[in-house]
């Protein structure tokens, strides 16, 4: 099968410069053009051949881009056995060659640009064309298990850095033709593949118009995570909140697809940005919905007081014990006065050591090898808590307060959500110092009112609950069972409302 | 523009640093009032005594007292922070004790205070004392084995408002039953005997006057009466519940559940004619050995216990009568149904000549398993 094809998102990224270096007739000329080009390149390696008829050739490739053993095997011997006029057929457009993916191209800019992404490009004297030939391969990551996102059951897979095998998994996942892939170069110098995923019929055309047009309207000289593409793109910039979701587990990239949502996958990167997402979908694992709806449901609502308790518990600390000691229940508050009495600080600032002295650990473990990782939060949790109880510092109420939270904060699903919840804790935190309890509430507030302000890929980010969507609210608190949702979620507006024929 | 919101970031910010925690109050820096004792003075002024926790201090589980004279409540906070190591607040008043003396002169404007400041709770008990609450307090934080005077009047209120021994009176439960007219307050009383603090029953009030009291089974009625009943240990004595064995001189039950009935009718002289119909169903706790499984001897015991309750609640009514005290709201019920008689009438006149009488039957549920 010898398929002849332009790459369309080559043919695009090239248009935009005014420079047409057509290829010579003259092999000579196209000799000089590439070594102009590729001075100082010890891994594009030129190679002169005389093909069977005497007419010299020239192959050039990228040494490590390339399946040098297949070139060695197949292309050579079959391209030295052939006369100059049986390569090409000027008629048909076909490179006679024994490859499952050959194309011709005029253009010196295209194939150099093929040639760095690995395809070995063959150009022959007298002829004002050349040959590129697919053979990529290059040392890459297999399949591993997700790390950030585990999962009890289900699948366990996660991304990797090539695009190609990203793409090759949501296909394995998705056998349909339905599911389409729009291709994007980015990054000025870097020249990264995008591919946009939706599913045609279901994903919304006017937001995956919008989403390649804002993509392609990306200048950035290279990206090297989807979370760039997240925030060039952003709606809104002054806010902590993540507009996207990216996931490095393909499942919740196709349970998202079938929602008439889109994905971007970013080569090198190995994880996927999902449009447009409501802030609740932060909250959503996948496990919810791989078992029992009356479990799911309830973990669900552990996950939601989690959220309260992450954001709230430390200000509430503060508000109460500075300002509304009425509030405390008698039997507890002599006990908590009892504890903070040898403590000579405001409660703010034993709040702040505490929870300042965690996040340090915390990001201090990411960092660091597993083995002196889990030495470290040996360390950090119990003897400098209870050492810190000890020397009088902080009080043993605020140790409690603090690992309750952190633990309640582990229990958000994403990543980026739960970095943003951390953040807004200490503003909470601050408003609480300052204002007690009203400025636990103030903040609570400005919380909600950002929330309902934001947006993403146009749609209102705090969507099931405002603006009020009863299909999608079932959804959020709770887990109901996969016959009561039949609807598919309202936020992506997919062209079929409803899942699966009944 | 640009300049608009800098601006806006510096007022927010100053507003936020400037203000400070000026009006932080961190709790263990509090001397936090947990009882509150007012008694009158020997010249005529209040005696105030007000107990709170010592915190961080040597011994543990301890309280400090302070009484001091003062001319009004408030000004025993005042001068208690002139003594106190800590800041001295009332936002945890758990109860305020008042004795019977200064009672019997009218109590409402002393629990003023408790509206008009939010931080001070109106959900603090009213307690009468008998004698002096002075007294009572510097007792009872002698008490080695018990928890810290507060949290044992506390429990102990607690405890006997779940029998229906007392009232269940906090500070706005008074406020409320003294402003609605046709309806009087009743607050607990408790007293010091021998070296124990002990409930007595209820100190009824007319007005905001304490006029006359009952003992705690005459309570245990009196929330029968006012449908405010949740369940009672009840000893029945006397001959009728002599049994047959002569061994035992009384009946032990539950009372649990009534339902109450109150009918107003006048006579032709426009006196009202009150009849409260009651409904007890009752346990059977403690008796002697006998055929109580019987229907017959059950309807028998019925009817015994029927009778007493009605005797006994009669006497409480006629107590009431006495005290000029209308907890029950007959005075309200009239209030609300026949507006223009109440208009014509003095009520407190007219309460004390009403014909209220009680009626109430029994209903055994259960007798226990002995057979």
């Amino acid at each position: 099968m010898k398929v002849v094809f332009i790459s369309p998102l080559l043919a695009y990224k090239c248009r935009g410069d005014n420079m047409q270096e057509i290829v010579s007739k003259k092999l000579e000329d196209n000799i000089k053009y590439l070594d102009e080009q590729f001075t100082d390149s010890p891994d594009v390696k030129r190679q002169k051949l005389l093909l069977k008829d005497g007419t010299p050739a020239l192959l050039v490739y990228v040494e490590g881009l390339i399946d040098t053993s297949l070139l060695q095997r197949d292309i050579l011997p079959s391209l030295m056995n052939m006369e100059s006029s049986n390569i090409f057929d000027e008629s048909l457009q076909i490179a006679n060659l024994p490859s499952a993916n050959t194309i011709l191209s005029d253009n010196l800019k295209v194939l150099i640009s093929y040639i760095l992404s690995g395809w070995p490009v063959i150009c022959i004297n007298g002829f004002d064309r050349a040959i590129a030939v697919n053979l990529i391969k290059y040392e890459k990551r297999g399949i591993s298990e997700a790390t950030m996102e585990k999962n009890v059951k289900g699948s366990n897979e996660a991304f990797i850095e090539s695009l190609n095998t990203n793409i090759s998994v949501l296909r394995r996942s998705i056998k349909n033709e339905r599911l389409k892939f729009k291709m994007i170069v980015l990054g000025d110098i870097t020249n990264q593949s995008v591919a946009i995923g939706y599913i045609e019929d279901l994903a919304n055309p006017k937001i995956v118009e919008v989403l390649s047009k804002k993509i392609k309207e990306i200048k950035y000289d290279g990206l090297f995570d989807v979370g760039y593409i997240e925030q060039l793109i952003a709606d809104n910039q002054i806010t902590p909140f993540p507009h996207y979701m990216s996931t490095e587990r393909p499942d919740k990239t196709v349970s998202c697809l079938l929602e008439g949502m889109i994905a971007i996958l970013l080569d090198g990167t190995p994880s996927a940005l999902l449009a447009p997402v409501s802030f609740f979908s932060f909250f959503q694992a996948p496990d919810d919905y791989n078992g029992n709806w009356m479990v799911a449901s309830l973990i669900r609502l552990l996950r939601m007081f989690g959220l309260i308790i992450a954001l709230f518990l430390p200000a509430l600390y503060i508000a109460i014990v500075s300002y509304h000691y009425y509030m405390i229940p008698l039997n507890l508050l002599i006990p908590l006065a009892e504890s903070r009495a040898r403590v000579p600080f405001p409660p703010i600032i034993e709040v702040l050591i505490l929870e300042t002295t965690l996040e340090m650990i915390r990001e201090a473990t990411i960092r660091l090898p597993t083995f002196i990782a889990t030495s470290l939060g040996v360390v950090g949790g119990l003897i400098i808590g209870q050492a810190a109880v000890d020397a009088g510092i902080v009080s043993n109420i605020i140790i409690i307060v603090v690992s309750i939270t952190a633990i309640a904060s582990f229990l958000i699903p994403n990543y980026d959500m739960a970095l943003t919840i951390r953040y807004i804790r200490f503003i909470v935190m601050f408003f609480a110092a300052i204002f007690g309890i009203i400025g636990v509430v103030i903040s609570g507030v400005f919380l909600l009112a950002h929330l309902v302000i934001l947006e993403s890929m146009g749609e209102p980010y705090f969507k099931p609950m405002f603006p009020f969507r009863l299909n999608d609210f079932k959804d959020t608190l709770l887990r109901p069972s996969l016959k009561a949702l039949r609807k598919r979620p309202s936020i992506a507006h997919p062209l079929d409302k409803s899942r699966g024929k009944k | 523009m640009k300049r608009l919101l800098k601006l806006l970031a510096l007022f927010i910010s100053l507003t936020l640093l400037l203000t400070g925690c000026w009006d932080q109050r961190v709790f263990e820096q509090i001397g936090y009032i947990l009882s509150v004792g007012i008694e009158p003075s020997e010249n005529d002024n209040l005696l105030i005594t007000s107990v709170y926790p010592v915190i961080g201090g040597a011994e543990k589980g301890t309280v400090d007292i302070i009484s001091k004279e003062a001319i009004i409540v408030r000004g025993a906070r005042t001068h208690s922070r002139t003594m106190a190591p800590k800041l001295i607040e009332g936002g945890k008043v758990q109860q305020v004790l008042i004795s019977d003396s200064l009672a019997k002169d009218g109590i409402h404007d002393l629990l003023e205070i408790f509206q008009r400041d939010v931080t001070l709770p109106a959900v603090a008990f009213v307690v009468i004392v008998e004698g002096s609450p002075q007294e009572l307090l510097k007792k009872a934080i002698e008490f080695k084995t018990k928890p810290r005077v507060s949290f044992y009047l506390y429990q102990l209120l607690e405890n006997n408002v779940k029998l229906s021994n007392i009232p269940n009176t906090k500070v706005f439960d008074f406020d409320i039953n003294f402003f609605a007219p046709g309806l009087d307050p009743i607050v607990p009383l408790i007293k010091l005997e021998n070296g124990l603090i002990k409930i007595s029953g209820s100190a009824l009030f007319s007005e905001d006057k304490m006029t006359g009291k009952l003992g705690h089974q005459e309570t245990n009625l009196l929330l029968g009466m006012m449908d405010q009943f949740k369940y009672a240990d009840f000893i029945f004595s006397g001959s009728d519940f002599s049994g047959k064995n002569g061994e035992k001189q009384g009946v032990a039950v539950t009372l649990f559940k009534s339902k109450r009935k109150v009918s107003i009718n006048f006579d032709e002289e426009g006196k009202p004619i009150v009849e409260i119909k009651l409904n007890y169903i009752i346990n059977l706790d403690e008796f002697e050995w006998d055929d109580t499984m019987e229907p017959k001897v059950q309807e028998d015991l019925e009817k015994k216990f029927g009778s007493n309750l009605t005797n006994m609640s009669n006497d409480v009514i006629k107590k009431l009568q006495e005290a000029n005290s209308d907890p029950i709201g007959i005075g309200d019920m009239i209030r609300a149904k026949y507006y223009d008689y109440w208009n014509s009438i003095d009520w407190k006149e007219m309460y004390q000549e009403a014909d209220i009488k009680a009626n109430v039957e029994v209903e055994i549920e259960n007798v226990g398993i002995i057979k």
